[in-house]
């Protein structure tokens, strides 16, 4: 009877005489549909499909997951003995927890919301919550001391929301976030009642008599969980105080001593996939995640912020470009500090560090990179162009804060966009503008260019035409920037001139005029004159490197040709495409650009060609030998400019001579150019190893027993790989 | 063994739901029926699969793969090859490498511009067997797959629209 009245609960109307029988209709268009034939919403794609989830398929249908007794029994008004270890145990794996997820990039499901307790909090959550753990256990240590640690959580939880939600990084890629349907963390009480909360945790222990290690790394972890509650005043606030950054480093560090002496378990059920089973799930089901055995996962994402804080002591847009260029340069930084950084320097209030409006911001790195003020080329350039380009150049900005991946992606976008602001800028004779822009062109290009290398994204064949690519675009800028550079000489030489001009003057108002304009020009334009031709002095240095880098590699490629151990295309010809084919779809991101423009795939082969030793017994040593000595020679060249440049960072750009704007980056930027002149000497080893094991073998004639492979040395740096020689492994032995 | 290569029938459910079974057991990313679906249904005639007449279940497919084509940004028309799997104990014979060949030859005759797919970083079988064919890698892309690895985008390229920006195709947009 109760069945029946709950049924009819159901029924959509009583009166049936509305209702129209659809049956026959129904059969009617089934029958004509083709076996074959799927019916589903054309917006259903292969992304949709790839994202659906399918009941009773256990890889799919997380309410398959099975639980164990103890993990559907677990109850969090249960204060499971003994507390203190207990609650610290809990605490512990929940602090991994949240390393797994940041550090790790684990999901939110799989760490932090394995945990009952989040769940159990998250569940309760109603808008006004004040501080208190949702649960009641009568034990002052779980409802009091836990129920803050997870509050604590939950809010770093959620500013870590916020910060997803401001699009820089990609969710599943870099940060993961499902929520499980909490909707709920708007809910939260705000900072300082979560302050407090810990905080008066932290005294209930104060009080306990107990000298037990679990007391103490309890008390430690509670100050951690203060530390990441704060980390939000660097985006609120734009604060720049390290304290609790410093703090932070600190307590992990303690933390980590005392991991060896404990044994820490906590109750069986508190960590589980039990969220997954019985929550709304749009996801497929997953284990729980391994978690790190320590807190070392704090002590980075501590230091890297503290990292991305320093742009804020940035006293030029050299320093800030520079800074960009390297402190996501050498490894990945954790994901909070890689978020922070482009909402930090790029403010909600449209400035650049609270300092600059985003056009000033962009007219500074003109005028540093030019070293002349933007109110003599201003008026004449619209204000759209200028606006764009602005826009560009926080494009450019917050593309160095991306995954490694990524990163390369954002410059194969860029370079388009470059090219045409470079074209805009050309139409209106701005050459200020134009010039600066080709500078960021190329040097987009060539970053996009070897950044491959880094990504494993080249194989072996191709790395003739991508160093020689490498070397050409090198070239062209290495001569704009001397045409910068002597422009700068002239200006530099025409205020001198000034002064010659004005001693051989006799006294009136002609001299009186020369001198006010020698006066102004050395009191305003003299300084950044003399700091942008430093500048470029660097930046000629720099590109150097790269250019004879590229050749070394380029001659060593030859050299493995000239042996008949490789070439610049597939040891296998394709049955569907061809060389040509293969060869321009590489460079397709460069066959649109204007200047420089891609040179046609002959050129590429012609120029292997004329490299390649093809004269055989004494004349093909002479010239193994004459390649040799070059590389030996080019090697030479970048370890001295190397060390130019290194000197240059280490004396704080206080030589008179270079000027490299990597004071805030000092350390960076030293390992980078370390990594830059080991990997000059392990070319230098590779050529000898090249030539001493081929000339060998070639007597043997085996030589046919080698392949080439890309490697990447653990010390050098990995957009120049070394192209080593290996022995062939029969894949049927 | 006798490998004998054939398109797919999909009025054969069986054929379908073994299928399923061969690239359940293989790939590392859950598929669920909505992926099969999308696939072999929107483009049969792009599903290959290889059978032993000489096995004991010679119906049963021991190989197969699973491509679609599709406009892409409406400048070139792209193949992607979204599926290929051996039964192990079949794999070392070229039975991958044959299915490939019969794919890209039939998305070549439809006049596919380009052939693309993902494959994982780590999986240098796969690498190997799709750049001997002429496939590059476009970009890599991190933490790509379920298992949390990065994959790579191949491409190999069957004409010059392939090797253009899409940008500068739209005014030679295909007819739809």
């Amino acid at each position: 009877m109760e069945v029946d009245s709950i049924l009819g609960s159901l029924s959509i109307t009583d009166d049936f005489d509305q209702l129209v029988d659809v049956t026959s209709l129904f059969d009617e268009l089934c029958s004509k549909l083709k076996p074959e034939a799927i019916v589903k919403d054309p917006r259903f794609d292969l992304f949709e499909g790839t994202h659906s989830l399918e009941v009773n398929n256990s890889k799919l249908d997380s309410s398959l997951i099975e639980l164990t007794a103890e993990e559907i029994e677990f109850d969090v008004n249960v204060a499971y003995d003994p507390p203190l270890a207990s609650v610290t145990a809990i605490a512990d794996r929940l602090l991994r927890c949240v390393i797994s997820w940041l550090n790790d990039y684990q999901t939110l499901p799989t760490t932090v919301l394995s945990c009952r307790y989040t769940e159990s909090l998250l569940s309760s959550l109603v808008k006004g919550t004040t501080a208190g753990s949702s649960w009641c256990t009568g034990n002052i240590l779980y409802d009091k001391v836990l129920g803050s640690c997870i509050l604590g959580v939950c809010y770093l939880t959620k500013f870590v929301q916020k910060l997803l939600s401001a699009g820089i990084v990609f969710e599943e890629e870099d940060l993961n976030f499902n929520n499980m349907g909490f909707n709920t963390f708007d809910n939260l009480p705000g900072q300082d009642v979560v302050i407090n909360s810990l905080t008066e945790s932290l005294q209930i222990l104060e009080a306990y008599s107990d000298d037990s290690l679990h007391l103490t790394m309890l008390k430690h972890i509670l100050k951690i969980i203060i530390c990441l509650v704060h980390l939000e005043d660097h985006l609120t606030d734009y604060s720049t105080k390290t304290s609790h950054l410093d703090e932070l480093i600190e307590n992990a560090n303690s933390v980590n001593g005392i991991f060896p002496q404990l044994q820490l378990s906590p109750p069986k059920g508190a960590f589980s996939t039990y969220i997954q089973k019985h929550r709304s799930n749009q996801f497929p089901p997953r284990k729980i995640t391994k978690l790190p055995t320590d807190y070392s996962g704090f002590i980075t994402l501590a230091n890297d912020v503290k990292t991305i804080l320093l742009v804020d002591k940035a006293e030029s847009a050299l320093e800030t470009y520079q800074f960009a260029k390297f402190f996501n340069k050498l490894e990945q930084r954790h994901v909070i500090a890689r978020i922070l950084f482009p909402l930090f320097f790029i403010r909600d209030d449209r400035t650049v560090l609270g300092k600059f409006s985003y056009t000033q911001f962009y007219l500074l790195h003109v005028k540093e990179f030019s070293a002349q003020t933007p109110s003599e080329f201003e008026s004449s350039i619209g204000n759209e162009l200028i606006q764009e380009s602005s826009n560009m150049l926080l494009e450019w900005y917050q593309n160095c804060s991306q995954n490694t991946c990524r990163y390369r992606q954002g410059f194969n976008r860029q370079l388009i966009l470059w090219d045409s602001l470079q074209a805009q800028f050309e139409s209106v004779n701005s050459q200020v503008y134009c010039s600066w822009t080709y500078f960021m062109k190329l040097s987009s290009m060539i970053e996009f260019s070897l950044k491959g290398f880094d990504l494993d994204i080249y194989k072996p064949f191709e790395a003739y035409s991508m160093f020689w690519y490498v070397y050409y675009l090198s070239h062209h800028l290495e001569t704009f920037l001397k045409d910068s550079q002597n422009d700068i000489e002239s200006n530099i030489n025409a205020i001198h001139s000034m002064n010659k001009k004005l001693k051989k003057l006799k006294a009136g108002e002609k001299k009186d005029q020369l001198r006010l304009k020698y006066r102004f020009a050395m009191d305003n334009e003299m300084e950044q004159l003399q700091a942008t031709k430093q500048f470029l002095n660097y930046l000629l240095k720099e590109i150097n490197i790269t250019k004879s880098l590229c050749l070394i590699e380029v001659f060593q490629f030859a050299i493995l040709k000239s042996f008949g151990l490789i070439d610049n295309k597939n040891s296998t010809p394709s049955k569907f495409s061809n060389e040509r084919l293969i060869h321009n779809l590489r460079f397709k991101p460069f066959n649109s650009i204007g200047v420089p423009e891609l040179p046609e795939y002959e050129v590429f082969q012609q120029t292997l060609k004329d490299f390649v030793i093809e004269e055989k017994g004494a004349a093909f040593d002479i010239k193994l030998e004459r390649a040799t000595n070059f590389i030996e020679t080019e090697v030479r060249n970048v370890v001295s400019s190397i060390d130019e440049i290194m000197q240059g960072i280490k004396g704080g750009d206080n030589n008179g001579v270079l000027v490299t704007g990597t004071r805030l980056v000092q350390e960076l930027s030293l390992e980078y150019y370390c990594k830059l002149k080991h990997t000059s000497k392990a070319l230098s080893v590779n050529s000898k190893v090249i030539v001493n094991t081929l000339k060998k073998n070639i007597k043997n004639k085996d030589s046919h027993e080698y392949k080439v492979e890309l490697v990447h040395t653990t010390e050098g740096w990995n957009y120049f790989p070394i192209q080593t020689l290996r022995i062939k492994q029969d894949r049927y032995k | 063994m006798e490998i004998v290569y054939k398109p797919l029938d999909i009025r054969n459910e069986e054929q379908f739901a073994s299928i399923k079974k061969l690239i359940d057991a293989d790939l590392s990313e859950p598929y669920s029926i909505y992926v099969y679906r999308y696939f072999l249904n929107q483009w049969p005639e792009l599903t290959y699969i290889a059978v032993d007449n000489k096995s004991g279940t010679p119906n049963i497919p021991i190989g197969c793969i699973v491509c679609k084509m599709d406009p892409h940004r409406n400048v070139r028309l792209r193949g992607y090859i979204g599926m290929l799997a051996v039964e192990s104990t079949y794999r070392g014979h070229g039975i991958a490498k044959k299915l490939v060949e019969i794919a890209i030859d039939k998305m070549q005759r439809e006049h596919c511009d380009e052939i693309m797919l993902e494959t994982e970083v780590e999986n240098s079988a796969a690498l190997n067997l799709y750049e001997g064919m002429g496939f590059i890698r476009m970009k890599r892309m991190f933490r790509y797959y379920l298992n949390e690895g990065d994959a790579f985008k191949l491409i190999l390229p069957l004409t010059e629209r392939s090797c253009t920006r899409s940008t500068f195709l739209m005014h030679g947009r295909l007819a739809t």
